[in-house]
C-alpha cells in the first residue's frame, strides 16, 4: 500500500501527515490527529455526518481521499468555537433544543455556519435546501432550522 | 402555574455543549493502547447451513491474530433481550455467538481480529465458505405454513397470544355495522445516525472485563455478559459512551458478547464498529404487522365490538418479538372503551432481518389500522370522527384488563380539540381544496403507548446522590440517556427535590460499576421510573441535610425548607445557612456524616401517556406526489419536566411518523429474501426538504399522580399516530383509501388510477 506526505491547515494549524492512498479525510481526521469531533455515520456520502468545510466549501470527508486534502484548509467541528468561546450558532443550537443525541450536530454546525458565511440571512427555504444533506433522525429538523435563524438574528 | 424552581423550565441539556463543540466521546472515537479491530464475515444468504469453512488463508495474513467461527465458539443459546430467569420461560433462546445455520442476509458467520479495520476486511475476503442455500421465508404467514420449512427446530411460531374481553361473536351480532379490512406495514428501521460500535477490555490479572457499548442499557448488557461467560457481576463493568440515537435498536446483547470472547482470547483490547450496512441488516427492525381489523358499531357510534388477528414478521431470531406481540394486543385493547374484544397475535420467525424494539414496539402498527378504519366508520355512516373519537376513548377511572391498572390520568379530549383548532379542522375537512392538479385534506388519529413495561416486565430503577461540601451534587442514575435527555431531566428532578440549582447538580450515567440497577433506556420510561428514583434518593439525601441542620440551627427539621440551595427556618427565616456551610460543616464538624441518599424505585402502575395526531396534506393527482402542509401533535405526557426536550421529542416522533408514512421501508428480494435497500441513498428517512411548512406541538394541562412531578412518557408516543393522521388525510384530500404503507409517489397514482 503506497503511502504520501501530506500537509495541510486544520483549523488555522499546519499539520504533516503520512497517509495510505486508500485512506479518507474523515479516516485521517478521527485516527491520525485525533479529532474525533467529525463523525462518520454511512462512509458513502449519504448522511452528511462527517462535514468539514474544505478550502470554504462544505465537503464530505469520508469522501475525499486523503491525499486530496494536500496542501488545503480544513475547518471541522474543533475549530468552530474561538478560545472555548461557543459561536453564535452553536449557542443557537444548544438555547434551541437542536442537539438531542449529538451525532449530527458536529456536520450540520458546519454546513449552517457554510451557509451563515455566504448568505448571513437565510429564509426558512434556503435553510432547509442548505441542509438537506445533512440527515438528523432525532430532532425532525424543526428546532435546527430555529437555531440557524436565531444564530442570523444574532450576527 | 409552575410554582417549581427547576421542574418544567426549558432548562438546556447538560450534554448540548459537549456534542456542539465535538467534545462529546461515542464509542467510535475511544482508542486504547494496543486495540485491534474485529471485522465480521456475514451470511450472503437469508437462509442458508454453512457445510464447510476454511479460515486458514485468512489467519496467515499478516497482521491477522485470531480467526473466530462455530468451530472455535462457545456454542450456547441465548436470547438478546434476557434480563432475569423467568425470561428464560418466556423469551426463547434461539441465538448463538456463531450458528452454523444462517437464517437472515448479515447472520455472522465469522470474526477476525486484526491490527487495522483494512487488514480484517482483507482476511475476510481470504474465508472460504460452502453454503447449502435453503428457501428463504419472507412472510410470517409463508412461515405459519405447515409446508413451510422450519427456520428453528421449535417450528416457526415463537408466540402466539390471545386475548378475549366479554363475547366478541355476540357482539358482532349484536352490531348494526360490521367494518373488516386488511392493513400492512413496513420494515421499519431505526437508521440512528451513530452506527453502533463495541469495544471489550479483558484484563487477565484482575479478571476483569471493561465493556464500552453504544447502549441503551448498560445492566442488560452486564447481566447477560456475566450469565454467559459464567462471570461475576461484579467484575464486568460495562460503559456507555455517548450514544447516537437508539429508538430501540440498541436494547439488546448484540456483539459485546463477540469482543468480549474475543478480547479474552487475544489478551487486547478489541473493537468492532459497524458498518452502514451492518447497522440495517444485523441489528435490529421493526417488526411488519400482517393484519386484518374487524369493528362492529351501532348506529349510534358507539363500539360494540373489536377483533384484531395480526401477524408479527420477527426474522431470524426472536429476540424480544413474544413481547411485541403482546404489546400490540395490549395497547389495541386498552384504548377504546369496547365490551366485547378478541386479539390474536402471531410472531413468527421468517429469514427477513431480526425484528424487535423500535420505538413504539408494535403500537405505531396497530394504531396505524385502527385509526385508519375508524376514520372509514365515521366517513361511511356519515359521523364526526372526533365525535367518534371521544365517544369510545378511555378516560380517567376506566379499567385496563389486561395491567389491570386504573387510569389516574388521561387528556385525550383536550388532545383532540387542541389539536382539531390548530388544524382548522372543520373549515377544511372535506372541502378538498384544488390548486391544479393538487388537492387537500385534513386527517387526524389518536393514539397511547407505555410509561414503563409493567406488567409484562418487572420495573426497577435506582439512583444514588452524594452531596457534597460546597453545595453542589453528584447524582450516580442507573439510567443510560442515548440523546433523549433522561441525565437532564434527572438533574432537573433531583436539583427541584434537593432545593439548589440545576448548575450544582451533575449526573453520571451508563455505568456498571458506580450506578445502581435500571433495566434500560426504553419503554417511554427514564422520565417516570429514573425521575421516581432520583426524587426518592433526593429526599432521602434532604432528610438527613435537615435533620443535621435543624441541630445547628436550634429548630426542628419540619420547620426547614431550602430553596435556591440555601436552607432557613420557615418560623424565623433570619436563622438560615446555604446548603454548602451546611454540607461542610456536617461532613468535617459535628457527627462526620456523608450526606447521601439512596432511591430505588417499582412501579404499581403503568401510567398509559395519550397523543392526538394531526395532518393536512396537499396531493398532486398528476404525479401522486404527497406534500404534509402541517403536523399538529398534541401530547399528554403529564407535566413535561423539559419543555425543550419534551417539544423536541414531539417534533421528532411527527417527522419519524412522516417517514414511517411516506417514505421508509426495508425491501427484499422476494425469492432470496436478500435486503435491496439497506443503504442510506435507497432507504429514504426525512431530510429537512421533507418537513411541512408548519409544525407545532402542544402539551395538554394533565398531572399523573403517579409520576414524579406529574409526568409521563412521551418518547414513543411521539411517533405513534401519525402515520394513520397522514394517510386519513390523503383520503379526506382524494378519497382514496390506503391500507398499507409507505405510500410512495407511485403508490399514490397507482391507487388515484384505481390500482
Amino acid at each position: 500500500m503506497q503511502e504520501a506526505g501530506i500537509q495541510f491547515s486544520v483549523n488555522g494549524e499546519n499539520v504533516s501527515v503520512t497517509v495510505k492512498h486508500n485512506e479518507t479525510l474523515a479516516d485521517v481526521l478521527r485516527q491520525k490527529l485525533g479529532l474525533t469531533g467529525t463523525k462518520v455515520g454511512c462512509d458513502k456520502g449519504s448522511c452528511g455526518a462527517c462535514t468539514v468545510i474544505m478550502n470554504g466549501k462544505t465537503v464530505s470527508s469520508c469522501l475525499i481521499p486523503a491525499v486530496k486534502a494536500d496542501k488545503s484548509e480544513i475547518i471541522t467541528i474543533e475549530g468552530i468555537s474561538v478560545n472555548g468561546e461557543l459561536d453564535p450558532l452553536q449557542k443557537a443550537f444548544i438555547e434551541e433544543g437542536a442537539v438531542q443525541c449529538g451525532f449530527c450536530t458536529p456536520g450540520m454546525v458546519l454546513t449552517a455556519k457554510a451557509l451563515l458565511d455566504k448568505n448571513p440571512n437565510p429564509t426558512v427555504d434556503e435553510i432547509k435546501k442548505a441542509i438537506a444533506g445533512n440527515l438528523c433522525r432525532c430532532t425532525g429538523y424543526e428546532s435546527i432550522i430555529a437555531a440557524v435563524r436565531r444564530a442570523a438574528k444574532a450576527l | 402555574m409552575n410554582a417549581n424552581q427547576v421542574v418544567g423550565k426549558p432548562l438546556v441539556k447538560k450534554d448540548a455543549a459537549a456534542k456542539v463543540t465535538g467534545r462529546a466521546i461515542y464509542a467510535d472515537d475511544i482508542f486504547l493502547k494496543g486495540m485491534l479491530h474485529v471485522k465480521v464475515l456475514r451470511s450472503p444468504h437469508a437462509h442458508a447451513v454453512i457445510k464447510n469453512i476454511d479460515t486458514s488463508e485468512a489467519e496467515k495474513l499478516p497482521g491477522v491474530k485470531y480467526v473466530m467461527t462455530h468451530k472455535n465458539a462457545p456454542d450456547f443459546l441465548y436470547n438478546s433481550y434476557w434480563r432475569e430467569p423467568v425470561d428464560s420461560t418466556r423469551l426463547p433462546d434461539d441465538e448463538q455467538v456463531f450458528s452454523q445455520k444462517m437464517r437472515y442476509y448479515g447472520d455472522r458467520v465469522a470474526a477476525v481480529v486484526a491490527i487495522s479495520e483494512e487488514v480484517a476486511s482483507d482476511a475476510l475476503k481470504l474465508i472460504k465458505v460452502d453454503y447449502e442455500v435453503l428457501p428463504a421465508i419472507n412472510t410470517p404467514l409463508d412461515a405459519l405454513k405447515p409446508s413451510a420449512v422450519k427456520i428453528h427446530d421449535s417450528g416457526n411460531l415463537i408466540k402466539e397470544v390471545r386475548w378475549d374481553v366479554g363475547d366478541v361473536d355476540k357482539g358482532f351480532a349484536e352490531a348494526d355495522y360490521i367494518f373488516e379490512e386488511n392493513f400492512q406495514t413496513s420494515v421499519q428501521q431505526h437508521v440512528p445516525l451513530e452506527p453502533r460500535c463495541y469495544i471489550a477490555d479483558y484484563d487477565p490479572t484482575s479478571e476483569k472485563l471493561t465493556v464500552w457499548s453504544s447502549t441503551q442499557g448498560v445492566h442488560n448488557i452486564r447481566v447477560l455478559l456475566g450469565k454467559l461467560l459464567k462471570m461475576p457481576l461484579s467484575k464486568i463493568e460495562v460503559l456507555q459512551p455517548f450514544v447516537g440515537g437508539g429508538f430501540g435498536g440498541k436494547n439488546d446483547l448484540f456483539e459485546e458478547i463477540l469482543v468480549s470472547l474475543l478480547s479474552m482470547r487475544v489478551g487486547k483490547p478489541v473493537k468492532i464498529n459497524f458498518t452502514r450496512e451492518e447497522e440495517f441488516v444485523a441489528s435490529r427492525v421493526r417488526h411488519a404487522h400482517t393484519m386484518n381489523l374487524k369493528m362492529g358499531v351501532k348506529k349510534d357510534g358507539t363500539l360494540i365490538a373489536r377483533h384484531l388477528t395480526a401477524f408479527l414478521n420477527s426474522g431470524g431470531y426472536a429476540a424480544a418479538s413474544s413481547k411485541v406481540a403482546l404489546t400490540t394486543g395490549h395497547r389495541w385493547i386498552m384504548l377504546y372503551r369496547t365490551p366485547n374484544i378478541r386479539y390474536e397475535g402471531s410472531a413468527a420467525y421468517t429469514n427477513y432481518p431480526v425484528a424487535a424494539a423500535m420505538r413504539g414496539f408494535g403500537t405505531p402498527q396497530q394504531t396505524f389500522a385502527t385509526e385508519i378504519l375508524i376514520d372509514r366508520i365515521a366517513r361511511k355512516l356519515n359521523l364526526d370522527v372526533l365525535e367518534f373519537h371521544k365517544k369510545n376513548l378511555v378516560r380517567v377511572g376506566d379499567y385496563d384488563p389486561i395491567s389491570n391498572i386504573t387510569i389516574e390520568s388521561c387528556g385525550l379530549e383536550e388532545c383532540i380539540d387542541v389539536g382539531a383548532k390548530e388544524i382548522g379542522w372543520y373549515e377544511k375537512r372535506g372541502k378538498k381544496i384544488r390548486s391544479g392538479s393538487k388537492v387537500r385534506g385534513v386527517g387526524m388519529a389518536v393514539g397511547t403507548h407505555n410509561t414503563g413495561v409493567k406488567p409484562f416486565v418487572n420495573e426497577i430503577s435506582a439512583a444514588f446522590v452524594k452531596l457534597n461540601e460546597d453545595g453542589s451534587l453528584n447524582v450516580m442514575a442507573g439510567s443510560c440517556d442515548i440523546g433523549q435527555g433522561s441525565d437532564t431531566m434527572i438533574a432537573q428532578i433531583a436539583a427541584e427535590t434537593l432545593g439548589i440549582p440545576y448548575e450544582k447538580v451533575e449526573v453520571l450515567s451508563g455505568n456498571t460499576d458506580v450506578c445502581p440497577y435500571d433495566i434500560g433506556t426504553h419503554s417511554s420510561r427514564q422520565t417516570y421510573m429514573a425521575g421516581n428514583a432520583v426524587h426518592l434518593a433526593a429526599l432521602e439525601a434532604k432528610k438527613l441535610l435537615l435533620e443535621n441542620t435543624a441541630i445547628n440551627l436550634g429548630t426542628s427539621p419540619d420547620d426547614l425548607e431550602i430553596r435556591e440551595g440555601v436552607i432557613s427556618s420557615k418560623s424565623e427565616p433570619q436563622k438560615s445557612i446555604t446548603v454548602g456551610e451546611a454540607a461542610m460543616t456536617i461532613l468535617h464538624q459535628d457527627k462526620n456524616v456523608q450526606i447521601m441518599g439512596r432511591g430505588s424505585f417499582a412501579s404499581t402502575t403503568n401510567a398509559p401517556p395519550f397523543m392526538a395526531h394531526f395532518a393536512e396534506v396537499e396531493v398532486d393527482t398528476e404525479t401522486g406526489e404527497v406534500n404534509v402542509l402541517k403536523l399538529v401533535a398534541v401530547s399528554d405526557c403529564g407535566t413535561a419536566i423539559n419543555p425543550l426536550i419534551v417539544k423536541g421529542q414531539a417534533e421528532g416522533g411527527l417527522i419519524q411518523g412522516l417517514g414511517f408514512a411516506l417514505m421508509e421501508g426495508l425491501l427484499f428480494d422476494s425469492k432470496t429474501g436478500v435486503p435491496l435497500n439497506a443503504n442510506m441513498t435507497d432507504y429514504f428517512i426525512p431530510t429537512a426538504m421533507d418537513v411541512p411548512d408548519e409544525v407545532k406541538t402542544f402539551v395538554a394541562n394533565v398531572v399523573e399522580p403517579t409520576g414524579p412531578y406529574g409526568a409521563k412518557g412521551i418518547g414513543e408516543p411521539a411517533m405513534v399516530a401519525t402515520a394513520p393522521a397522514i394517510l386519513n388525510a390523503i383520503t379526506d384530500a382524494t378519497g382514496v383509501e390506503l391500507n398499507n404503507i409507505p405510500i410512495t409517489a407511485e403508490k399514490m397514482l397507482s391507487s388515484l388510477r384505481g390500482n
